[in-house]
């Protein structure tokens, strides 16, 4: 019996030994061929991601949470001066912002007046913004729409993926595909999604596409994200910015681009609600426009996960088409 | 206070040597949360030192047993998974360190701290740029290097700190028993 051991000992060492020597380039192989895995589908490694991510979600927790508590220390030792300066430019914003509710409210009534002769009513893509901006202003839900206040737990923005973490999970509700938001704007769509977190893909990711509406030149495009910055030129700064997507637009309508036009959602995906802010188009090149985004990927830490009932285009199309083809018949 | 030391010794370098092979990693997790966590850094947080990688890298050249291949393929996947990256890049990485410091060290194994710290400074530069190299290839274009250079250098230069850090740490939990430990566990 020993013999018999001692012969398959004698057998096996080599091939351990072997094994032993050539491990590190073996594991080094079957980690290519993750990555190849990985090319192959993007699908992969999100469980393990996942998984990583709601084991260390405490932990991540417990340091943004401090981090948060830092910085709203700090923030309380500001000056007199400072928070004196602060005040007065508030002040005034809140009067330029008082004029335009006023101006705004009478434009909304005089809307209404309007849409009630018209025969056919339906949603519009601006009442549709109208709708959404209020309900981001005032903090209610709008009909089926659920929103979920996030907190930003890891930030890996600035590394490989443009990408965040935040504390919700498939506990809240959170499932792939929903859109998530500040007060600035649009930030990105929730990719993956685990039990006590999420990770949120930036819309400055390059593998983000969005379709949208530049407002001005009344154009449906698609924006991506890009790996390089820009640079602020009146602070220095830089920034991220976005590219609109010319494989899907006629040449003469780059032309109607302008610098300052204004990039909203379309909601022609069903996934974002249309008429949420991506930001205002900051440089125009002959071989491409680009998008500086209105929120600050810097600072994020609170944002909200909106549970959109998405648009079923053709339906909505139907449904006008049939109302109209009523209304005539009535006529 | 000598008592209250003596105390705290007690109580907390009695858990911690108990469990003393796991400590450098939970150090690894901890370096790997913080440089993960949202700090408000904004922009800045591209060129934090990769505090988690040096730890490791601290221990495969001084105590290589604590680190086993196993351990290191897991590390590598746990940085990846908890980064959002390509799950394999990081893998590569530090395999690659990992054979790379095992074919040197025992030029490096005894010699001073100015030797630790060259060794270190070339696994720092090996693991950014394999990472570089791989995430140039995965994505089919090359990808500016800059901030992986930065980063790079940032960690070689804060290096030292890391090296204090942990080498303090591996006098406290082998305390008493390291000069046995460190023949069993090196094979030395």
């Amino acid at each position: 019996m020993a013999r018999r051991r001692r012969n398959i000992s004698v057998a096996v060492s080599p091939l351990m030994a072997w094994l032993q020597r050539f491990a590190v380039f073996l594991l080094i192989i079957v980690a290519v061929g993750m990555l190849v895995w990985n090319r192959m589908d993007a699908r992969f490694g999100s469980n393990a991601r996942m998984l990583v991510a709601d084991v260390m979600s405490p932990l991540l927790n417990v340091f943004s949470q401090s981090s948060a508590s830092v910085s709203q220390v700090t923030e309380r030792f500001r000056t007199y001066e400072e928070l004196a300066d602060e005040n007065n430019r508030l002040k005034e914003e809140i009067r330029i912002l008082n004029a335009k509710a006023q101006t705004l409210d009478e434009l909304l009534a005089e809307n209404d007046r309007l849409r009630m002769m018209l025969p056919i009513r339906y949603k519009t893509a601006a009442a549709e913004q109208w709708n959404w901006t209020r309900a981001l202003e005032t903090g209610r839900d709008i009909g089926e729409t659920k929103r979920m206040m996030a907190f930003v737990v890891a930030d890996h923005s600035r590394r490989y993926s443009r990408s965040v973490l935040i504390n919700l999970g498939r506990s809240e509700s959170v499932r792939q595909g929903l859109a998530v938001v500040n007060d600035q704007g649009l930030v990105g769509r929730v990719r993956e999604v685990g039990a006590a977190a999420a990770r949120v893909l930036l819309i400055t990711d390059p593998n983000s596409q969005i379709p949208v509406i530049i407002e001005r030149a009344e154009l449906n495009a698609f924006v991506r994200g890009t790996r390089d910055s820009g640079f602020d030129l009146e602070t220095g700064l830089p920034f991220d910015y976005l590219r609109v997507e010319q494989n899907f637009m006629l040449p003469q309508d780059l032309e109607k681009i302008q610098v300052g036009d204004r990039v909203i959602t379309s909601g022609a995906d069903g996934v974002f609600p249309p008429g949420l802010l991506i930001g205002f188009i900051s440089e125009i090149t002959p071989a491409e426009a680009r998008i500086r985004p209105t929120v600050d990927f810097d600072q994020l830490s609170n944002v909200l996960v909106v549970d959109y009932p998405g648009v079923d285009i053709n339906a909505d199309l139907i449904a006008a088409g049939a109302v109209g083809l009523q209304g005539l018949g009535e006529n | 206070m000598q008592t209250i030391l003596l105390v705290l010794d007690i109580l907390l370098g009695g858990v911690l040597r108990r469990i003393r092979i796991a400590v450098p990693v939970l150090v690894f997790l901890i370096f790997l949360a913080l440089d993960a966590s949202a700090l408000g850094l904004g922009r800045g947080i591209a060129f934090l030192p990769d505090l988690a990688f040096a730890t490791v890298l601290f221990w495969m050249i001084r105590h290589p047993s604590i680190m086993p291949i196993p351990l290191v393929f897991v590390i590598g996947f746990w940085t990846d998974a908890m980064n959002g990256s390509h799950m394999g890049l990081s893998i590569i990485a530090y395999l690659t360190v990992f054979y790379m410091i095992g074919s040197f060290r025992a030029d490096v194994e005894g010699s001073g701290f100015l030797f630790h710290w060259g060794a270190a400074v070339t696994g720092i530069a090996v693991y950014f740029a394999i990472q570089w190299t791989f995430y140039s290839a995965y994505e089919l274009e090359v990808i500016a290097p800059f901030q992986n250079m930065i980063r790079a250098c940032v960690t070689a230069l804060l290096y030292p700190l890391v090296y204090l850090f942990n080498n303090m740490l591996r006098s406290f939990l082998w305390r008493g028993a390291l000069q046995t430990e460190d023949r069993y566990f090196d094979g030395a």
